[in-house]
Parts: structure tokens; C-alpha cells; sequence
């Protein structure tokens, strides 16, 4: 059991290393486009709410606490504890992709969407254009990952629910656990990248 | 062969006392942009997230209790990327001049305010 739980985790971690890459060149972009046009990205990034996206920030490292602590339960046999933080953490993920529906309407009113009829107040528009380029590119594939997580976490809250996990085997719980924690982790550097220039 | 126990010492309360700590981190960031310090804001903004991801990392993640062989997959991604970052900005930023071309996206300026 231990040694399918090993290989099982370890394969897990390949995979999120595939997945720092992806990010990773992301980021890389973002690298290179902040360093050349520095106040564009300040003058864009006073555009995002900071408030909507602390808040933000709060309710999903509050997501991977209440998933590292549903794996716990998992590990103690404890089944309705296990369902419960499974559940919780699919709540706290869901407010968040409902705080990002929040800001993208709200950038779509404000006209700061690329190749939406983008429209800015000043001659940094063109570099302005790539730092919101930027902008929905990262957080949209960070709301991409939640919205394919969510749904997994639900099925694992049910077989839970069902007896399928105890103390001795709840692997799929701990993957989903690692794969929810590296979206956490992503957002914790896309927060202050993007947010608080 | 070393044993990858379930921590008998951990519970619900040091979960959440991490928890804690991730939230001061945050709110330490916050806090911290809000300091003009030039150059030297990105960096703490950035020293700050690598202290954040690093307490994900290794108890929520539980890279403390696991076996070293996946230590090192979890920092190779990390490796490879710090390279991409690194390499690239040593050549942009010993650049002399205008650095990047920019060709014109659809965009419009607009005299109003929002």
C-alpha cells in the first residue's frame, strides 16, 4: 500500500512540476513585459481591487487549509469530518471563481478587456493593453485549474461520503490535496505580481 | 528505508496555526507595498510569496514527512523556471536603449475619464 502511495504521490509531483513550468513561462512573460514598461503595469494594476483580491487570497489559502485538514481526517478515519472539509473547501473555491466573475464583469465595464473594445485614458494604452493581457491570460488559467479541481473534489467528498477512504488508503485525496495546494501556491505569487505594484 | 508516518504529533491545531502564519504573511505583503521602496519592493514582495509557498509546500504539502526523491521533482519545476526568469533578465536588463518592439494592438485612447 505504501509503496502504490509513494509511486501514486510521486507521480503526482511530476505533474506538478509540468505544471510550474507552464506557470512558470507565464510568469516569465509577465518578467519581461513589467521590467520594460514598469509604469504602464503600475498605472494597469491601480485598475485591480486590492480589497476583492486579499480577499481573495484569504478565502483560498483558508481553501488549502481546509483541505490539508480534510486529508487529516482521511488519515484518522474520521469520514464525515473528511466529507465536511471536502466540501468546505469546494465552497471556499466557488466564492473565489465568484469574486473573479465580480472583477472580470467589472473590467468588462470599464472597457479594460483586450480585443473588447479596449479603451484607456492615456498614451500608455498600448503597454496598458499587455499588462491586462497579461492580467486575464494568468488569472484565467489559475480560474481554469479551480474550475477543473472543484469538480474532482466533489466526486472524492462523495466516494467519501460512500466509506470508499480510511486511514489506511485515501491516496486520491492527498493528490487532490497536493494539485489544490499548487493552485494556492500560484495564486500567492500572482497576488502581489499583479495586484500590489 | 524511512517511514512516511502520518504525524502523530500533527492535528487540526497546527494546521490552522500554519494558516495563521500565512495570513500575517499576507497581510505583511500588503502592508509592504505600500512602502515606496523602489527597487526593493519587488523583491520583498517576491521574498515574501517564497516564504508563503514554501509553508504550503512543506506542511500543507507535506514535503516535510515525504521521501527526498520528491523533493526533488517539487524543486525541479521551480529550478528550471528560476533559469528561464534568470537568463532573460540578464540579457534584458544589460541592454542598452529601447529594448522591445511593440507593434500596435487593437486599442483605443479616449479623452474621458472612468
Amino acid at each position: 500500500m505504501e509503496e502504490q502511495r509513494s509511486a501514486a504521490t510521486l507521480g503526482m509531483w511530476v505533474f506538478i512540476c509540468q505544471e510550474v513550468m507552464f506557470f512558470g513561462a507565464l510568469f516569465t512573460g509577465y518578467t519581461v513585459y513589467r521590467n520594460s514598461y514598469y509604469s504602464a503595469f503600475a498605472d494597469g494594476s491601480s485598475h485591480l481591487s486590492v480589497a476583492w483580491g486579499l480577499f481573495n487570497t484569504i478565502v483560498l489559502i483558508g481553501s488549502s487549509l481546509t483541505m490539508a485538514l480534510a486529508v487529516h481526517a482521511a488519515a484518522m478515519n474520521k469520514r464525515l469530518r473528511t466529507v465536511g472539509m471536502l466540501l468546505a473547501t469546494v465552497l471556499l473555491g466557488s466564492i473565489f471563481l465568484g469574486v473573479k466573475v465580480i472583477e472580470y464583469t467589472d473590467k468588462f465595464h470599464h472597457h479594460l478587456i483586450p480585443g473588447l473594445d479596449f479603451q484607456y485614458t492615456n498614451a500608455l494604452a498600448p503597454q496598458a493593453f499587455i499588462f491586462f493581457s497579461f492580467y486575464f491570460a494568468m488569472t484565467g488559467f489559475h480560474a481554469l485549474h479551480m474550475i477543473i479541481g472543484i469538480p474532482i473534489i466533489l466526486v472524492y467528498a462523495f466516494l467519501a461520503w460512500r466509506g470508499k477512504f480510511d486511514a489506511e488508503w485515501h491516496t486520491p485525496i492527498e493528490l487532490v490535496g497536493l494539485y489544490w495546494h499548487f493552485v494556492d501556491i500560484v495564486w500567492i505569487f500572482l497576488f502581489p505580481l499583479l495586484y500590489l505594484i | 528505508m524511512q517511514s512516511q508516518g502520518h504525524e502523530p504529533h500533527w492535528g487540526t491545531k497546527q494546521y490552522v496555526a500554519i494558516f495563521g502564519l500565512l495570513m500575517v504573511f499576507t497581510l505583511l505583503t500588503v502592508g509592504a507595498a505600500k512602502v515606496d521602496m523602489g527597487q526593493w519592493n519587488i523583491v520583498v514582495a517576491l521574498a515574501i510569496a517564497g516564504v508563503k509557498a514554501g509553508l504550503v509546500l512543506w506542511f500543507f504539502m507535506h514535503l516535510r514527512t515525504e521521501y527526498r526523491w520528491n523533493w526533488i521533482f517539487a524543486g525541479m519545476g521551480f529550478f528550471f523556471v528560476a533559469i528561464l526568469i534568470g537568463l532573460t533578465l540578464s540579457d534584458m536588463l544589460t541592454r542598452e536603449g529601447d529594448n522591445v518592439v511593440l507593434s500596435s494592438p487593437k486599442y483605443k485612447v479616449t479623452q474621458e475619464h472612468h
